[in-house]
């Protein structure tokens, strides 16, 4: 317990220049990450959140379009989704619809999310993608061909 | 000013201090994400006219059984045929129902395509089928349906 | 100025430490939040309204005492003045069927190629985030006789009339 009692510390100068790098490796550590830190990540939550949103959208909208399916008739309809997610444009993907019975937003730099679409494709079959560069798109289902 | 920097007492309040607003922290994360999550796929619900097919489509249906009933009972009092008191019926509906939904600013048509009976005689109760041309469109959605196929026999 | 305080040094070390591990912590945690924005809340209210008046409009008698054409049909053609209501069954099943919400009703149709709007049931003024949901209902001569009503149709008329109900939550 000498450590406890004992309170002499070290000389100024040398205090003040323990001190001085300590700040300027904090601030280098800090000036190279910051990038990674606040923008990067903030930026992974947002897109995360939007791209699930717009997955649910396009899940929402084709089991809307599923329950009022003409038996002889055609159905279509226009939808409008955001440029960017984040900071990044995006690709959703309903080719895999069939097989996997989900579909995916991939963002440009390779985030994936996916959505469920429960089944539907098995009696409805499901296709296309879509690239978030322009703004309107269509949903279209045609029974009689 | 000396007093103040002796004084080492308040650790408590300090950490509650610290606690509290850890806590208001995370609340604000919370209540941020709450606000942004979920606005395209709830406004494409609202938006996607669900409902106003849906209840055209089972709505037409319907009707074409009570339109079938009142026909037959007209038929029994008067000199007309059943299909031309059934077009005359069903023209008077879809009038009807189409100026019901322009008020909402859609686009509702009801065409009766024709009157049918499996064993031919289209001028009796016998009348089972009706073919009826469906479509809808507000704006962004189109619905189209030709022929509606409406079975009347209950 | 004097020299002394390592102790004091180390403990303001750990707080900073504490500090910023729980900022890292709470940032690079992704919450998941059940929607509460205002759009989710009218998606929820709007399918509820809607299904309340497919219920009253589908079911049979023997789970619902008179269903919707019923209730349209027994009108006595009289508006509802604020707080009263002149539909007072379809009044009794909605507030059955939709508990802690707020309606107001009112019928469309065309009568002589004229259109008529008027309210049947008057719960106040709709608040914000009011939604509105309708129902189609056919009427004929035979079931206003059925039901009492004061409709006054032709033996060879049937009239189409649009159920239209603005929900909103309190």
């Amino acid at each position: 317990m000498k450590m406890l009692k004992d309170e002499s510390g070290s000389s100024l100068l040398f205090e003040y220049i323990l001190f001085s790098l300590i700040c300027i490796g904090f601030f280098m550590v800090v000036s190279i990450n910051s990038n990674e830190i606040f923008i990067q990540r903030p930026n992974e939550v947002v897109m995360e959140d939007e791209m699930s949103d717009i997955g649910n959208m396009m899940s929402t909208l084709i089991t809307d379009i599923y329950l009022i399916l003409p038996d002889n008739g055609k159905i279509e309809t226009e939808y409008r989704i955001p440029e960017k997610v984040g900071k990044e444009t995006y690709i959703i993907n309903a080719d895999i619809a069939y097989t996997d019975q989900i579909i995916e937003v991939v963002s440009s730099s390779g985030k994936t999310v996916r959505v469920t679409i429960g089944g539907i494709a098995t009696t409805m079959p499901i296709n296309g993608t879509v690239s978030s560069s322009s703004t309107y798109h269509m949903i279209s289902y045609d029974s009689t061909r | 000013m000396e007093s103040m920097k002796d004084n080492t007492n308040g650790q408590w309040i300090i950490l509650s201090g610290l606690v509290i607003s850890l806590i208001l922290i995370g609340l604000a994360t919370l209540a941020n994400q709450a606000v942004i999550a979920g606005y395209h796929s709830s406004n494409a619900a609202l938006e996607f006219p669900k409902e106003s097919i849906r209840e055209l489509n089972s709505h037409t249906r319907d009707n074409a059984r009570i339109i079938k009933d009142l026909t037959l009972h007209i038929n029994s009092t008067s000199n007309d045929t059943v299909p031309f008191i059934y077009e005359g019926l069903f023209k008077n509906y879809s009038e009807q129902i189409e100026g019901l939904y322009a008020l909402h600013g859609e686009t509702a048509d009801l065409t009766l395509v024709s009157v049918n009976s499996t064993n031919g005689t289209v001028n009796t109760s016998d009348i089972d089928m009706i073919f009826v041309n469906i479509t809808y469109f507000d704006g962004n959605t189109y619905y189209s349906s030709r022929p509606e196929i409406i079975e009347v026999n209950e | 100025m004097n020299e002394k305080g390592q102790l004091h040094t180390l403990e303001g070390l750990a707080a900073a430490l504490m500090i910023t591990m729980t900022v890292l912590v709470i940032s690079q945690s992704t919450m998941m939040v059940t929607p509460q924005n205002e759009l989710a809340v009218n998606v929820h209210l709007e399918q509820l309204s809607s299904d309340a008046l497919a219920v009253i409009d589908t079911a049979d008698s023997g789970s619902v005492e008179h269903d919707l054409t019923e209730c349209v049909s027994s009108w006595n053609m009289m508006e509802a003045t604020y707080p009263a209501s002149s539909l007072c069954d379809l009044d009794d099943e909605l507030s059955y069927l939709l508990p802690g919400v707020l309606y107001n009703i009112e019928l469309a149709y065309f009568k002589d190629q004229n259109l008529n709007v008027k309210k049947v049931i008057i719960n106040g003024p709709p608040g914000e985030n009011s939604v509105v949901v309708r129902r189609f209902v056919t009427i004929t001569n035979e079931t206003v006789n059925d039901a009492g009503g004061g409709w006054n149709l032709k033996e060879d008329e049937l009239r189409v009339v649009e159920v239209r109900m603005t929900t909103w939550k309190v």
